[in-house]
């Protein structure tokens, strides 16, 4: 055991560790930049995306207040009207949970409206888990909500305000934006989805001066390497939570709000900065 | 005789090209010897609250003279089991028995801490490591860890040194770091660190210390640091770069510190056979 551990600390520092010291030459493709995308017959102006595990990329729309499906070929379709999102979140049958003003709303696959399941709470991001439950972020509360669809919920104080969230691929750890970008925390996921062991274990890089910092965005790849939207760009952190690299901002000085993996083959980073859209292909996929 | 001389001239050049860096070979004081007495090991587990929800094997080395009366030296070990073990790199609990029994460093007690790691509330899952957050951030974290937790469960057993000269830290990569980073938070805990191939590189921030060291009023910490020149060069950064600029940081603000820099990679021989000549200069009086 202890040879294998002495091995174990050698593999992590280098360049043959599992997914980790990966510099940003090994993330972007070359030559490939951020594009704002103009998606057709639409407004243009998205309030939050999230993204499915087929690759499709689901988008509230500002202005017509409708949730939009955008497959990985491109066919956009309205899945739900009359719909303001300023939160979404896909569960595994394809229902859609929305936090919309000061209520969270959910539509299973192939409704056309979704129903209040939860009233009087403002939460700001949300994200499921495959026991079909979802966390909402609610940071005027410092606190994070464990609810279903049927909307029994389970408030967890958690002593900071968080305003992004995502899940690792085994669903073993939650990880929480933090509202003033010192951290990205981390907390245990028990069997029942009760988060647990909470710590700052990753330290998003702050600029060095002008905007302050804050984690409005997350969202994470097959390898569990964690993509954080901050103020001074998407920042890439590998699984122990050691920072890779920053991607410069879509739209400088604007930044990104919501980050979202989707398309064909899932390699496509979608950004959305103000209300706009861009994507940005990278050579991992998404979860 | 003409054509084999530059031949063997050749062969010799070509060979030592050949043979690779890191070809060290432990010494004497690294080899049990029977004559010696042997410290005794004992294996526990421990749950931290500080680090919330981690666990970690601790292994504390007792050496045969420790006769609980005098108060022995105290040095803590981060990435303890690689240290511990016999037949590692630093094989540390034969060079205690060796170096104590010769009377060329203080009765010293070691604990050998593992890095924690967050079990899954599912068995069939895996652990996350803790063990990047831990040593890489440059914080008060890991010394009040190791002064609310791990000090207080070893002074419960043993008759331990209470003044920072009297208690070392120990680490190797990212292990090295943390053992700087903890004595230079509590000095008043940790007044000796050693570090092999330290990471002072920006992994969580830690390329910070060269530019504090030179800014802040010395600290009574006692330094060793030991790096290869084929040691890491990658997005965290260069590492003998940054053990470089660690030393000149010590040396310009006069710290009792030695950088000893082989020509190895990232990894403990170098470290591990030179660890019996490490122990006696950060122990000496």
């Amino acid at each position: 055991m202890n040879r294998s551990l002495a091995c174990f600390f050698l593999l992590v520092s280098t360049t043959l560790g599992y997914s980790q010291d990966i510099p940003l030459s090994q993330i972007l493709v070359p030559a490939e930049n951020w594009k704002k995308t103009t998606l057709s017959n639409l407004s243009g102006e998205f309030s939050a995306i999230a993204s499915a595990s087929q690759g499709s990329l689901f988008l509230a729309d500002a202005k017509t207040k409708s949730v939009l499906k955008l497959d990985s070929n491109g066919k956009i379709t309205e899945v739900l009207a009359d719909a303001p999102a300023k939160a979404l979140a896909l569960d595994t049958q394809g229902g859609i949970y929305l936090a919309s003003g000061s209520n969270i709303l959910y539509a299973a696959l192939g409704n056309t409206k979704a129903a209040v399941i939860i009233e009087g709470l403002d939460c700001i991001a949300l994200c499921t888990l495959n026991q079909d439950k979802c966390y909402a972020a609610v940071p005027t509360e410092k606190a994070i909500y464990l609810f279903d669809k049927a909307g029994a919920k389970k408030k967890i104080n958690i002593d900071d305000a968080v305003i992004s969230l995502t899940v690792s691929n085994d669903e073993t750890t939650l990880f929480a934006g933090s509202a003033d970008g010192r951290s990205v925390f981390t907390f245990r996921i028990e069997q029942n989805g009760d988060i647990t062991a909470k710590d700052r274990y990753v330290a998003p890089r702050k600029p060095l001066a002008g905007v302050s910092g804050s984690v409005p965005g997350m969202t994470m790849d097959k390898a569990n390497r964690i993509y954080a939207a901050t103020s001074l760009g998407v920042q890439v952190f590998d699984p122990t939570g050691r920072l890779c690299g920053v991607l410069l901002q879509p739209n400088s000085p604007l930044f990104a709000s919501s980050i979202a993996f989707a398309g064909t083959d899932k390699n496509t980073l979608y950004a959305l900065v103000g209300q706009k859209l861009y994507t940005r292909k990278i050579l991992f996929t998404g979860k | 005789m003409k054509r084999f001389l530059p031949c063997a001239c050749f062969l010799a050049l070509f060979c030592n090209f050949l043979i690779a860096a890191d070809d060290y070979v432990l010494g004497i004081d690294s080899q049990p010897n029977p004559n010696t007495p042997k410290g005794k090991i004992e294996k526990s587990e421990w749950k931290s609250n500080i680090f919330p929800g981690t666990v970690r094997e601790m292994l504390v080395y007792v050496p045969a003279q420790y006769d609980g009366k005098t108060p022995a030296a105290l040095m803590i070990f981060q990435d303890g089991g690689s240290y511990a073990s016999e037949k590692g790199q630093f094989r540390a609990t034969v060079v205690f028995d060796n170096l104590i029994h010769k009377k060329e460093m203080p009765v010293t007690i070691g604990v050998f801490l593992n890095p924690g790691t967050i079990p899954a509330s599912n068995p069939k899952e895996k652990g996350r490591s803790n063990r990047s957050f831990e040593y890489d951030t440059p914080s008060d974290q890991y010394a009040t860890f190791l002064e609310k937790e791990i000090l207080p469960e070893i002074e419960k057993k043993y008759n331990v040194r209470k003044d920072p000269a009297g208690r070392a830290l120990c680490g190797i990569s990212s292990g090295g770091i943390c053992a700087f980073t903890a004595a230079w938070e509590r000095p008043d805990l940790f007044g000796k660190v050693l570090s092999h191939v330290g990471s002072f590189t920006n992994i969580r921030g830690g390329d910070v210390y060269p530019g504090m060291i030179r800014k802040t009023e010395k600290k009574s910490i006692r330094i060793f640091l030991q790096d290869g020149s084929n040691d890491l060069d990658n997005l965290h950064g260069h590492w003998p770069l940054a053990n470089r600029s660690m030393a000149a940081a010590l040396k310009f603000a006069k710290y009792d510190f030695v950088y000893v820099e082989g020509d190895g990679g990232h990894n403990g021989k170098h470290g591990g056979v030179i660890l019996p000549e490490s122990l006696r200069w950060l122990w000496r009086e």
